[in-house]
Order: C-alpha cells, then sequence, then structure tokens
C-alpha cells in the first residue's frame, strides 16, 4: 500500500497522470457525519448524482473553495443532487468537522472517513477533490472543482473552467461529462497514523 | 528486499546523506530540518495553516512534506543560490529535499526519543523588543470570504513633530490567515490622506503601488521575514508630519475574516549620519506585445558615487517571469545582484544582502526583466492576451528593482539625489527614499 501509494507520487512528480482506474465504483460503506447521523449508499437512490467532495481543515487550498461549494450545493441540491463533504483526516473528530463547517458556512453534510474507505474507492489523492458518482456507486467525474489553481500551484484571480459545475450540467442533461478525470492541485491526503 | 535490487543491476550508486543501512528518523533527522526552516512560520499563532512541529505534525504530512520540498514550492524562497548572499535564506539543501523524500518512502518513522535535538526557542510579541513608535491600523479591515485577491492601503499617521531616522520595523499582521504580505511606504504630502478619504471603508484599494509616488519606504514584510536593525549609524530617514502607507495584500481564506495590522517602529539611538536610499532601476517604457512568451525589458543607471548595497527589491506584476540584475564593477569584474528565475507576485521578498555589497563609482548596473504575454502563462490577467504597459492595476506591468545603497559620505547622498533626478526624473528621486525635505 504504501509502496504503491509512493511509486504514485513518483510518478506524478514526474510528470504523467498516474493510472488511476476512471470508472471506479464505490461499494458499501457506513460513516457518521459532523453531527453523528449515519450514511451509506442506499441514500443515494432517487438523486441524480452525488458529488463526494474530499476537504482538508488545515489546508488553505480547500477552504478557500468553501463559499464556491457552498454556492454549488444551493444550486444543485434543489436539482436532484446529493452532496457530502468528506473528511479523510484521522484527527478530524465530529467536533472538529462542527466547528470548522460553522466557520466556513458549509451548507451540505461532512462525513468522517479516518481510514479513508472512500478515497481508497474513488482513487481521490488531493484535497480538496470532488468524485461525481451515479446512484449505483459509479464514478461519472473524478478531479478538480475548477481551475483557479494550476498544477504547479499558481492561482488566478477568476476561473477559466468550471469542471464540477460542467460535469453536474452534462448529467442532469442526460450526457456524460467530458472530461471524466481532471488532476486537482491541493493539499495531498494525510497518512493513518500508523501506530 | 527486492526493491533494492533494480538499482544494483544499473550499478548507480547513490550519494547518500545518512549512511545507506541506517533508518531515516523523524527524531534524528526530520525535526532539524523542519525545526530549522519551517517551523517559524507553521507553528501555533503564525502564518503557516498547520503545525510542523512534532512527529505527529510532520508524520501525516510525510508524502506531502516531500512533494511540496522537491518542487521548491515550499519553504518559498524565490532567488537562485549564487546570485546574493542574502540574510534569512529559506532554502533546503538538495541534501535534506531527499531525506524528506526517504523519510516518507521508507513510511515516516519516529525513531528514538532520545535523538531529538533540543525544542527549538521562540521569542512570542515584538522580536525586537518594544517599539519607539507603534503604528496600528485605526480599525479593523474586512475581507471578503472569496474572489480575488485584495491590495489595501491604510494611512497611518506617525504624529511627528521632527524628523527622526528609523533603524528597524517590525510588522505583526493581525490576522495571519488573511495576511500575505505587507510593504510600507512613506508620504508627507497629504496624497494618501485623499485617497483614504474618497475610498469607503477603512484605508483605500491599489494594486500594484499605493496610487500615489510615495516619498520614501521602510520595507515591508513577507512570511518568514525576520526583522533587523540596520548597520550602527544607519537609518532610514522619516520625516516628521509624515504618513506611513502600509500596503497590505490579503487572501481571502473561504471566510468573511478581520484583519487589524500593527507596525512597530524602532528609531536609531543617534540621528543616523548614513541614510538608506533606494536606487531604482526602472523601465517606464515597457510595451509587452500580446502573445509574446519571452518578451526582454532593460534598465541601466551607472553610479556616480561609491555605495555599497544593504538589499535589493525585485518588483513586476503577473506576466513578469525572470529578473536578473547584475553589477559591472569600473574594473570589469561582474557582479551577480539578484536572480529571480521563477517570479512569482504572492512571494515577492525585500532581500537583505548579509553583507553590504560595495559598488564603486562608475559601476554599472543592469536590470534584465523577462515577461511572458501569452495565453500558456496561468497568471495572465488578460484572457485573450493584450499588450500590456506600464501601470499600477493587475493588468498593467512594471519592470522595477529597487536597491537600497549607503553612501560613505553625506555629500555622495546628495550627488546621488542629483543623478537620479537627472536620468530618472521626478519619480527616481522619489524613490529613491531620500525624502522630500519638508520643511524646502
Amino acid at each position: 500500500m504504501v509502496r504503491l501509494r509512493s511509486l504514485c507520487v513518483f510518478l506524478l512528480l514526474s510528470g504523467p497522470l498516474c493510472a488511476r482506474d476512471p470508472l471506479a465504483k464505490v461499494g458499501d460503506f457506513s460513516l457518521p457525519d459532523a453531527q453523528g447521523k449515519k450514511h451509506t449508499p442506499k441514500e443515494w437512490k432517487g438523486s441524480k448524482a452525488i458529488v463526494l467532495i474530499f476537504l482538508g481543515t488545515e489546508c488553505p487550498v480547500s477552504n478557500g473553495y468553501a463559499p464556491t461549494l457552498t454556492r454549488l450545493a444551493e444550486r444543485y441540491g434543489p436539482r436532484g443532487v446529493l452532496v457530502l463533504g468528506v473528511h479523510p483526516d484521522p484527527d478530524v473528530t465530529a467536533e472538529v468537522a462542527r466547528k470548522h463547517a460553522k466557520e466556513y458556512r458549509l451548507s451540505f453534510p461532512t462525513l468522517l472517513d479516518p481510514t479513508q474507505t472512500l478515497a481508497r474507492q474513488t482513487g481521490v489523492r488531493i484535497m480538496p477533490e470532488v468524485a461525481v458518482l451515479n446512484p449505483a456507486g459509479e464514478m461519472l467525474y473524478r478531479g478538480r472543482i475548477d481551475d483557479r489553481y494550476a498544477l504547479d500551484g499558481k492561482r488566478r484571480d477568476e476561473p477559466r473552467t468550471h469542471d464540477l459545475e460542467d460535469a453536474l450540467t452534462a448529467i442532469l442533461a442526460g450526457r456524460q461529462p467530458s472530461p471524466r478525470a481532471t488532476r486537482a492541485f491541493g493539499c495531498p491526503l494525510p497518512r493513518p497514523i500508523q501506530n | 528486499m527486492h526493491r533494492f535490487v533494480p538499482a544494483l543491476l544499473l550499478g548507480v550508486t547513490f550519494a547518500l546523506p545518512a549512511s545507506a543501512a541506517e533508518e531515516i528518523t523523524f527524531t534524528k533527522h526530520i525535526a532539524p530540518i523542519l525545526w530549522k526552516n519551517c517551523a517559524s512560520c507553521h507553528r501555533p499563532g503564525e502564518v503557516g495553516p498547520f503545525n510542523l512541529l512534532t512527529y505527529k505534525d510532520a508524520a501525516k504530512r510525510a508524502d506531502f512534506l516531500a512533494q511540496i520540498t522537491s518542487e521548491r514550492r515550499m519553504p518559498p524562497w524565490k532567488a537562485e543560490p549564487g546570485h546574493g548572499d542574502f540574510e534569512d535564506v529559506r532554502r533546503l539543501s538538495d541534501a535534506e529535499i531527499k531525506l524528506l523524500a526517504q523519510w516518507a518512502e521508507s513510511g515516516a518513522k519516529e525513531g528514538k526519543a532520545s535523538d531529538l535535538p533540543p525544542a527549538p526557542k521562540f521569542t512570542e510579541g515584538w522580536q525586537l523588543g518594544q517599539p519607539d513608535l507603534i503604528l496600528k491600523m485605526a480599525e479593523p479591515f474586512e475581507v471578503r470570504a472569496d474572489g480575488r485577491d485584495v491590495y489595501r492601503c491604510f494611512v497611518l499617521p506617525t504624529g511627528l513633530t521632527e524628523d527622526r531616522t528609523v533603524a528597524a520595523v517590525e510588522f505583526r499582521p493581525g490576522n495571519r490567515r488573511v495576511v500575505h504580505h505587507a510593504l510600507y511606504f512613506l508620504d508627507n504630502t497629504g496624497a494618501a490622506r485623499k485617497k483614504d478619504e474618497a475610498d469607503p471603508g477603512p484605508g483605500y484599494s491599489s494594486f500594484g503601488g499605493i496610487g500615489i509616488v510615495p516619498t520614501g519606504s521602510l520595507g515591508g514584510w513577507a512570511p518568514g521575514a525576520t526583522a533587523r536593525r540596520l548597520p550602527e549609524g544607519t537609518g532610514r530617514m522619516l520625516r516628521k508630519g509624515s504618513d506611513v502607507v502600509l500596503q497590505i495584500h490579503y487572501h481571502p481564506s473561504g471566510k468573511v475574516e478581520k484583519d487589524q495590522s500593527t507596525l512597530g517602529i524602532y528609531f536609531t539611538r543617534k540621528p543616523a549620519q548614513r541614510l538608506v536610499m533606494g536606487v531604482p532601476l526602472v523601465n517606464r517604457r515597457l510595451a509587452i506585445p500580446a502573445g509574446e512568451k519571452r518578451h526582454e525589458v532593460k534598465a541601466t543607471f551607472t553610479l556616480p558615487v561609491d555605495v555599497q548595497a544593504l538589499g535589493i527589491t525585485p518588483h513586476m506584476h503577473l506576466l513578469g517571469r525572470e529578473m536578473k540584475v547584475t553589477a559591472t564593477l569600473p574594473n570589469g569584474k561582474q557582479e551577480s545582484l539578484i536572480w529571480i528565475k521563477d517570479w512569482d507576485f504572492n512571494w515577492q521578498d525585500q532581500y537583505r544582502y548579509r553583507k553590504p555589497v560595495a559598488l564603486p563609482k562608475g559601476t554599472k548596473l543592469e536590470m534584465v526583466a523577462y515577461y511572458d504575454n501569452s495565453a500558456d502563462n496561468s497568471k495572465n490577467p488578460n484572457h485573450p492576451p493584450k499588450l500590456v504597459r506600464w501601470g499600477e492595476q493587475t493588468t498593467d506591468e512594471m519592470a522595477l528593482c529597487g536597491l537600497q545603497v549607503i553612501t560613505a559620505k553625506r555629500a555622495d547622498m546628495l550627488e546621488l539625489y542629483k543623478e537620479l533626478l537627472k536620468t530618472q526624473g521626478r519619480l527616481g528621486s522619489l524613490l529613491s527614499g531620500f525624502g522630500t525635505p519638508s520643511d524646502k
């Protein structure tokens, strides 16, 4: 596991996109949100799309997206899109997540995923990065929210592409998002502490 | 074990900083690197978004640390080694970067507690002690949650009734989550006050400069910079009745934030005999064609007197990619004063030389700057690109490098001032920081 991750880091550094299965599928899971409510894929039934947003409470890039994410959730929620935040950090307790959601005015539930089960199943490696699924858990889009940050970390004043929004528009129109995957810039997922 | 076989087959040998058999651990190898280079910002209450003090802080981010240091995005330091010998160099050695990578690769082990060096000590509050004059923003400024970066100028009256010379300035950001960098200019004409009055809310907005021609400068702050006193007998002129115009660059953080930052000013013990002057290398006639990937802009100035350079401040906007300043001494010897190979407006620094650089009379200073006005430049504010000229706006450019110098004699200062006035006009003389005498 560790070796594979390191290999991927190496490949990322050396340029080409580290091969990730673009057709990853999310199977069963049961995770509590910051309020203690349990979430499973059963609740996805009836939604047109599910957006998992991987968040980093200590990542300025991730936090900077909070207003954008809340806007998207408010815009697409009423149109049948279920938006869920995911904390893939073992140090983010329910209390930390509640405080963070309040501070950054997140309008959607945030799941606590200390063992990174959703990150593994979706292949997400960056905070913030999104995985858009259909109710069967099949991946429709994975990657950045928009191109506000270039891959070298340089920040544009205004994004020029709105990848997540374009993907949702396509899905709601019954089309396949294009592209289906992009590379996100931000903070790599933390390692779970071993000992 | 089998992982080592390919390396052996290829006959490759690596020069490892630690012996090949030795395990890379936090306590022995990593803590000293992080404590020396990262912890001054990455500790509680400082500008870093997370701490890098304990094993736990570092281990969970082992891959991140390996990646971000190998790309040299952190620690932030833009000056190329070998081009100017500067204070506070925040640059990891290749060996240190390799250690961080090896540590992540080998499972980010903690190691023996007995290997841990003594914990770093940090001074709380003012680093240089109680300032002689404290200037605080009159009211908190609200930074919006989202959108473009904010460049705001705050006019802070000094209330000084006589000219003083300044040995050091220390900046304390009010809200480290949003304050990205700060520059301190001087104005004794009242022009900045007028701009402030015309703009609702605290201060006024201005991107590239402060919207007026300053009458001097007291330096600036970027994360990781350390306040230091100028050499004994040396100071910056602060004319009576001057206002300090504090320009702060804010990054919206994702939530509405408030900032009320403070400047601490330390006067010289006795009036300084040597005053710091700015020698601007500037080209205001620049015109960067749309689509041009590497457009060159030059500026030169020949020193009319002997000077010692204390520091250097390159300045470009968003199209700027590279800047190099070279001194050609009268004996033909060339000295590189700074080379920024990968300019980033977000990390503009005030670089200070560890030892003053002697530049004799007749030395030719040359600045060469390169601009990328193509659509490939992710920072290009114009989409599609268009012809860009000199100006203060985000969409304008500048080609400016200030050299902070002192002269041996007072008469030389006037000589230098006159030469700047002659060759660069009013702007050059004002940017010199020599200040307009208020009793002129």
